[in-house]
């Protein structure tokens, strides 16, 4: 068994946050997280948009998993909370990755946003996060131009969404 | 023997011509003469009983020029011609020309507008010559037709339309081919009503799958016997075969040509009526596939079924002049077929262009901690691979450039003292199809450096695939050319967690070939997945 550092998932955990970015106008993009139109029955996939939109008065280059609107989710910080504020239980995936870091890779495209301008992406929470348990959860995410990039002068939050899972 | 007469008006002098004997669409004369000397007159009579319009025209100049009059000649009515008065008082043709005041001679003709195929003219000709009081007449030539045939032998006619045909018949004087369709109108028939109708104008109508006879019938004019114009009873025939039709789009296109472009989808679907097919198939010119598939774990290009009465495809490659034909076999050895042409636009002017690609793009991030890693580029500064291209759509459509990339090898090894394991990283379709739309792709992979190893290499193999959709209703992408790239790292850890990218390493990239080869794939490589010995 061949055990390493999961580089990208420990970057992203260890990202320096603003606290508001869309209040920030130094930022040059925002993250618009999407939350789901109805409630989500326990066992089934957790799947939210993403819209990540060009605030600046200039293009921005971000680096992107292949894709028209990729499966972002180990491009991201995912910030998820139960109801009392715990956090849930990871996936088995997840837990391996932090755990027991691999080797591992990745292909990133550079994509040049122009200003105004938006793309989606999207996370699918329940590859990282059990999510079985029915109640609310709140969602925030973030993210920088390179996923990459552990300085996390780009980085920016999220609005918060809350996810119902029923029985 | 019927004669034309002309007196001046003392009735002391005159001349008399005999006309011909017999009727028909056309007379050729000969030389008429107008000098001091000479004068001609030309007659022509309407023989039959019902009114006809006659057009008489001279030919001077060596045939060069012509003056052309028309008249109604009720029946039995005659026409004179005073070549002499018309040169001499300057009468102007049906068109306002006149002809020369100076002209001596020249050649006529007569021909009935009204009847085409059996006319009702006949005509005459006197040449006084003063000098010695001689009056010369004679009759010009009949002219005839002769081996009427129909346009089409045989004629293909789809189930369920029509197609018209006709009857050409050789003209003796012009010598050339003359459309005599409208004699023979009223006279058609078809051997087998139950494969094919035709009605009274030769338009044929297609009941059902298979071959039969038609005919038809009629006088004319005929040329037995030259200079006899008798009139003779032909009856011009040929075969009929009843074809498929061919549906695309919901219209019938047999023998026709579409204009469509590669990627969009090719839909056919034969109609045959109510015969019970032995075997069929459809043959299609040019580079075709069945369509393409973007599953995960199978993808490319898919077959096309020719051996049913429908079949889906579409072409790759664009060209034109590509015939799709489909053949139905029926009862004993039967066979019926129908073809119709496509003509396939798809972009021109492609090209692509490699932005220099060196192992000196290969960087060390996070270099000095556990969570080292090594970039081919970056995907903020200077990407490992770009592409740039360049292609012009068809008039058709815009449509939409594609890339997709393959990964063909994602190696890696790695050393723990002096252990070395080797190991298949993911490979196939990188991430998804498509990689990315429009005319700039780059590529910047990335891998994590294991602080337990001492020595971490990676060999990088991929080729990426410019692809063109038209956006048609049901199209796919459609490639137009490829890139193929490499590289090789070389790492070691030469100190607590800090790596050094050895000389060995490399990168490269090849030019872009132009090629309608489609990407495929067993397996998909995703970011974050991992390689053979995890």
């Amino acid at each position: 068994m061949r055990l390493t550092i999961n580089v990208l998932a420990y970057l992203l955990l260890s990202l320096p946050l603003a606290t508001d970015a869309r209040s920030d106008a130094n930022h040059l993009f925002s993250l618009k997280l999407h939350a789901p139109v109805a409630p989500i029955k326990s066992g089934t996939e957790v799947r939210l948009k993403v819209t990540v939109t060009n605030v600046s008065d200039h293009s921005v280059r971000f680096g992107r998993t292949p894709g028209i609107v990729p499966e972002e989710e180990l491009s991201y910080l995912i910030e998820v909370r139960d109801a009392p504020g715990q956090l849930p239980p990871l996936t088995p995936f997840f837990q391996r990755l932090r755990e027991n870091p691999s080797s591992t890779w990745g292909s990133y495209i550079t994509y040049e946003l122009e200003p105004g301008k938006s793309f989606d992406d999207e996370l699918v929470i329940t590859k990282l996060y059990v999510l079985t348990q029915p109640g609310k959860y709140t969602v925030w995410v973030a993210r920088g131009q390179d996923p990459l990039d552990k300085s996390g002068k780009s980085v920016v939050k999220s609005n918060e969404v809350t996810v119902a899972i029923t029985k | 023997m019927v004669v034309a007469a002309s007196y001046d008006e003392t009735l002391k002098y005159g001349a008399q011509t005999p006309f011909s004997d017999q009727l028909t669409f056309k007379w050729e004369g000969g030389m008429w003469e107008y000098d001091p000397y000479h004068n001609s007159i030309i007659t022509a009579g309407n023989g039959g009983t019902k009114p006809t319009q006659a057009a008489f025209t001279i030919f001077y100049n060596q045939g060069v020029q012509r003056y052309d009059l028309e008249q109604t000649l009720q029946p039995d009515e005659q026409m004179w011609i005073d070549v002499g008065k018309l040169i001499r008082e300057q009468v102007s043709d049906k068109n306002g020309k006149t002809l020369p005041s100076d002209l001596k001679m020249g050649s006529y003709e007569f021909r009935d507008l009204t009847n085409t195929g059996v006319g009702t003219l006949f005509e005459g000709k006197i040449i006084y010559d003063k000098t010695y009081g001689h009056v010369v007449y004679g009759c010009g030539t009949c002219c005839g037709y002769a081996t009427p045939k129909v346009f089409y032998d045989p004629i293909g006619v789809p189930l369920s339309a029509t197609a018209s045909d006709g009857v050409n018949a050789y003209e003796n004087c012009n010598r050339a081919w003359e459309n005599v369709s409208d004699s023979f109108y009223n006279n058609w028939a078809t051997g087998n009503t139950a494969i094919a109708t035709v009605n009274t104008y030769g338009t044929h109508s297609g009941v059902s799958v298979g071959s039969t006879s038609s005919n038809t019938s009629a006088y004319l004019d005929g040329t037995k016997y030259a200079p006899r114009c008798p009139q003779l009873l032909f009856a011009p025939g040929g075969g009929v075969n009843v074809m498929p039709k061919i549906m695309f789009t919901g219209q019938n296109i047999t023998g026709t040509t579409q204009s469509v472009v590669v990627g969009q989808q090719i839909a056919l679907t034969a109609s045959y009526g109510n015969i019970t097919p032995t075997s069929q198939s459809w043959s299609v010119l040019g580079t075709i596939i069945g369509g393409f598939s973007t599953a995960s774990n199978n993808g490319g290009p898919t077959s096309v079924s020719l051996n049913a009465q429908s079949t889906t495809f579409y072409w790759v490659a664009a060209a034109n002049s590509q015939m799709v034909t489909f053949t139905l076999n029926y009862g004993s050895s039967q066979t019926a077929s129908a073809s119709a042409t496509f003509n396939v636009a798809g972009p021109t002017s492609v090209s692509v262009s490699v932005s220099p690609t060196t192992s000196g793009l290969l960087r060390i991030l996070n270099n000095g901690t556990t969570n080292a890693l090594i970039e081919f580029g970056s995907t903020l500064g200077t990407p490992g691979v770009q592409f740039t291209a360049h292609a012009t759509s068809p008039s058709q459509a815009t449509g939409t450039y594609e890339w997709a990339q393959l990964i063909n090898q994602n190696n890696y090894a790695y050393t723990i003292g002096t252990t070395t394991t080797f190991c298949n990283g993911p490979a196939g379709l990188d991430n998804s199809f498509p990689t990315s739309t429009g005319f700039y792709f780059s590529d910047s992979p990335w891998r994590g450096l294991p602080s337990a190893d001492n020595k971490f290499t990676w060999t990088w193999n991929a080729t990426a695939y410019f692809m063109w959709n038209p956006g048609l209703t049901n199209s796919i992408a459609v490639p137009l050319g490829y890139v193929s790239w490499q590289f090789f790292s070389d790492t070691i850890q030469n100190g607590p967690n800090t790596w050094f990218i050895q000389a060995d390493s490399s990168a490269s990239a090849g030019s872009f070939q132009a090629s309608s080869s489609y990407i495929q794939w067993t397996s998909t490589a995703t970011n974050g997945s991992l390689g053979s010995c995890q």
